[in-house]
């Protein structure tokens, strides 16, 4: 018996060594969440859907604000609609990656309907919500590098996609401060048929199942006061294309006022771009393209130092 | 708990310490832990069905005891025991099916009828688990067989983790003695049990898992595949449903031998039979030798006259096929089967091969090499029933193959060029230890050290090419 788990032991010593050294390997390339889960604590964090994940660039903002804010660094901590909207799976998540010690620090939450809302029966159950299933739901540890736990219980696909997609030309990069570029071709017959087939899956696979969630509105007061405590906090309502636009007044008429009253109690600006979808580009009529989401994440920033100064 | 999860890793190696460091003074507390922890193991899908898999354990046992003590009502407690677990298959698994067929054939006289279904999910393993309380009852009328006293000792026979939902289906005279007797623990079977764990592994989760999504694209868009696409399809479904099932049986036969249990051998190497008798002496044959035992013998097997072997022939490949699933895919191929199998039955020539293949040489002769192709090609063509949704789906399936275009050229993802390889490592390696056991395998290697490099290969094989997503295995449907 001794022999067996001595053997066994250092068997599977060789094992987790390889599959720590093999992890190591893994980049912006992996998949679109694997290195959010493998930088340290941060600071200052830009936090939302998808629609933020690939919408706002921590470093435009970074270069934005380097004169009045020299030691400022920006995060992108934004995952989709699925993994991270506002309740308490994202919540504790948060508390996770933010530095416990960080002050003065800026955050940014990206919100719309969705983000406020479920598409479970009762919109109000927490057990129910469905990134209690999804990586930040289902992943303890989300500050370490390599992170064999996230590839473990998250990682989809084999484990040599790592490699593959690492050497070989990819459109999706996922960037160290979290920002998530996606290269697609922008001529005017994709973008229209990538936009067309979102339209529809939002409004057949999304607009019909999700409530209002008033626990979700909880946790994004929540988040707010808990951020108030670090530094500034202001909530951002990206543009989108304007067929979408009118899902998300048809799934929450009010959503603009609600989000107004929560900026008001809790002192925060909210800068609502959802009516300049004329001046930006998206890749599917929900997400920004690459160029267009440069031009956000500036006027972002602009309003940032805009409301500086007038305090 | 599936095997293929991070959950039945630690479970076992929990069990595992407890098992020999804890209870291993104890025979009667090995037992219990074995029960207990087998209960944990079922219940961690739904811990409602316990009840049913309980209730089903506790009849059988006092049937067996009454059966058993009984002088002149044997037969009337033998006929009380199959009726429960034939009562609970036909509840569970069947009567849906039973319902919709006798709802189609009013119908096709014209007549309506809405019967009444049942909205229940099947309990996972249910069929063997029957079979396996059967085998029991079936073994102490026949004498061949003591019924145990200890309903312990019963319930480890049947819900023993290992082979709880997926078998290999045990029979008392061989899985009970080793239940009652005190295991000692033995290093090379254990090391032989973890290697079997990593080759079953390797079959379930680098080929079959891998194999799964193609095969179910191909099979659920017959329109749009080219032919050749549609033949790989039929070829891709033969492997994963042969890697899944044998990857599993192998990892519960290896599981097994961690706790000191050697169960039956439920796979040799079908794909390698040179005729179909032949491949059901080689495939699933806890179940194949199963009906032979308690239903074709004692309809009179094939020394009644031929009329009677055809019908026994026929009755038991049926039966096989139902045992499957409720569903008329499975009843049509297991009687495909039988009409491969009965040109040889009435010819005498059922038993041609049952010595080794290619005994002494490298590579099959000719003739063996025919046997071994024809076989493997009518067995695929069956599989396309198997696979299919119903039996239109499956004939439409065939249609498409000779009707759509040959070759269409389309993307490729990057599995279907590594797969191949794997699926050519896999019968390579299997055609090396064709005649003695996968076991052999890893005796190839005289130095340790290669031995070790060997296994650490596989290990890395699983880890970069493995798909864990954890899959069901097919057969827990059934």
């Amino acid at each position: 018996m001794k022999i067996f788990l001595t053997k066994i032991f250092f068997f599977s010593l060789a094992v987790v060594i390889f599959f720590f050294l093999f992890a190591l390997l893994a980049d912006g390339h992996a998949d679109h969440f694997y290195l959010r889960f493998t930088t340290p604590r941060q600071n200052s964090l830009i936090l939302g859907s998808s629609r933020a994940a690939q919408g706002i660039i921590p470093d435009v903002l970074d270069s934005a604000l380097t004169k009045d804010y020299p030691y400022q660094k920006f995060y992108n901590f934004s995952f989709t609609i699925a993994h991270s909207p506002y309740g308490p799976v994202y919540y504790n998540a948060i508390c996770k990656k933010l530095n416990p010690n960080s002050k003065n620090a800026f955050f940014i939450l990206a919100v719309d309907p969705w983000s406020i809302s479920t598409a479970q029966k009762n919109p109000n159950d927490s057990s129910t919500f469905i990134e209690n299933r999804l990586a930040l739901g289902q992943t303890h540890f989300i500050n370490l590098n390599p992170n064999l736990e996230y590839l473990v219980k998250n990682y989809d696909e084999p484990f040599m996609q790592i490699i593959y997609k690492k050497f070989t030309k990819h459109d999706e990069l996922l960037h160290k401060n979290g920002w998530l570029e996606i290269n697609v071709p922008m001529d005017s017959i994709s973008v229209l048929k990538r936009t067309r087939a979102k339209i529809n899956d939002y409004a057949n696979n999304n607009l019909p199942y999700y409530h209002f969630s008033s626990l979700r509105l909880r946790y994004l007061d929540k988040t707010i006061k808990m951020l108030n405590q670090h530094g500034k906090v202001y909530i951002v309502r990206l543009p989108v294309h304007p067929e979408i636009l009118k899902l998300e007044e048809t799934l929450m008429p009010g959503f603009d006022d609600t989000i107004a009253r929560l900026s008001n109690i809790n002192n925060i600006p909210y800068f609502n771009l959802k009516d300049s979808s004329k001046h930006y580009q998206f890749v599917d009529g929900n997400h920004l393209y690459k160029n267009s989401s440069k031009a956000v994440t500036a006027d972002i920033a602009n309003l940032i130092l805009k409301n500086k100064n007038l305090e | 708990m599936l095997f293929n999860s991070f959950d039945f890793a630690v479970f076992l190696v929990i069990v595992f310490f407890l098992y020999w460091f804890v209870f291993s003074k104890n025979l009667k507390l090995q037992n219990f832990l074995l029960f207990v922890s087998s209960y944990v193991f079922y219940g961690w899908w739904d811990w409602r069905f316990l009840i049913l898999l309980f209730i089903s354990t506790i009849i059988d046992f006092f049937f067996g005891l009454l059966l058993y003590n009984s002088q002149n009502r044997k037969k009337l407690f033998l006929f009380l025991s199959v009726l429960n677990n034939i009562g609970i298959l036909a509840f569970f698994k069947y009567y849906n099916f039973f319902a919709a067929s006798f709802k189609e054939l009013l119908a096709h006289f014209r007549f309506h009828a809405e019967p009444y279904f049942l909205d229940i999910v099947l309990p996972v393993g249910i069929s063997f688990y029957t079979f396996h309380g059967m085998s029991y009852v079936f073994d102490i009328y026949r004498g061949k067989t003591l019924p145990t006293k200890n309903f312990i000792d019963y319930a480890v026979f049947v819900c023993f983790f290992p082979l709880l939902v997926a078998g290999p289906i045990e029979r008392a005279w061989h899985l009970l003695p080793q239940v009652q007797k005190k295991r000692e623990f033995s290093y090379t079977q254990s090391i032989q049990g973890m290697q079997l764990i990593l080759w079953g592994f390797f079959k379930k989760v680098v080929i079959a898992d891998s194999l799964a999504p193609i095969v179910d694209n191909i099979f659920s868009n017959t329109v749009s595949q080219s032919g050749l696409f549609l033949i790989i399809g039929v070829l891709y479904f033969s492997i994963q449903i042969y890697c899944d099932f044998s990857g599993y049986t192998d990892i519960a036969r290896g599981t097994a031998r961690l706790f000191g249990f050697e169960l039956l051998v439920n796979f040799r190497f079908p794909y390698f039979s040179r005729d179909i008798a032949e491949f059901w002496r080689r495939w699933h044959i806890s179940l194949s030798s199963w009906f032979r035992d308690y239903v074709y013998v004692p309809l009179g097997g094939s020394k009644e006259g031929t009329f009677k072997a055809i019908r026994n022939t026929l009755i038991i490949f049926a039966l096989s096929g139902f045992w499957h699933g409720a569903n008329w895919t499975f009843i049509f191929w297991g009687l495909l089967h039988a009409i491969y199998f009965l040109p040889l039955l009435i010819l005498k020539k059922n038993r041609t091969n049952i010595g080794p293949i290619a005994p002494n040489s490298m590579l099959p002769g000719f003739r063996e090499f025919f046997g071994i192709f024809t076989t493997f090609i009518i067995v695929c063509f069956a599989w396309i029933f198997f696979r299919a949704a119903n039996l239109s789906e499956g004939l439409n399936y065939i249609n498409r193959i000779f009707t759509n275009k040959f070759y269409i050229k389309q993307k490729i993802d990057i599995e279907m060029y590594y797969l191949p390889l794997f699926i050519l490592f896999l019968f390579t390696i299997e055609w090396s230890c064709r005649n003695q056991g996968i076991e052999q395998f890893f005796y190839f290697f005289k130095n340790r050290y290669l031995k070790y490099a060997a296994c650490f290969f596989l290990v890395v094989i699983i880890i970069l090419f493995g798909s864990f997503k954890q899959n069901a295995f097919i057969y827990f449907q059934f």
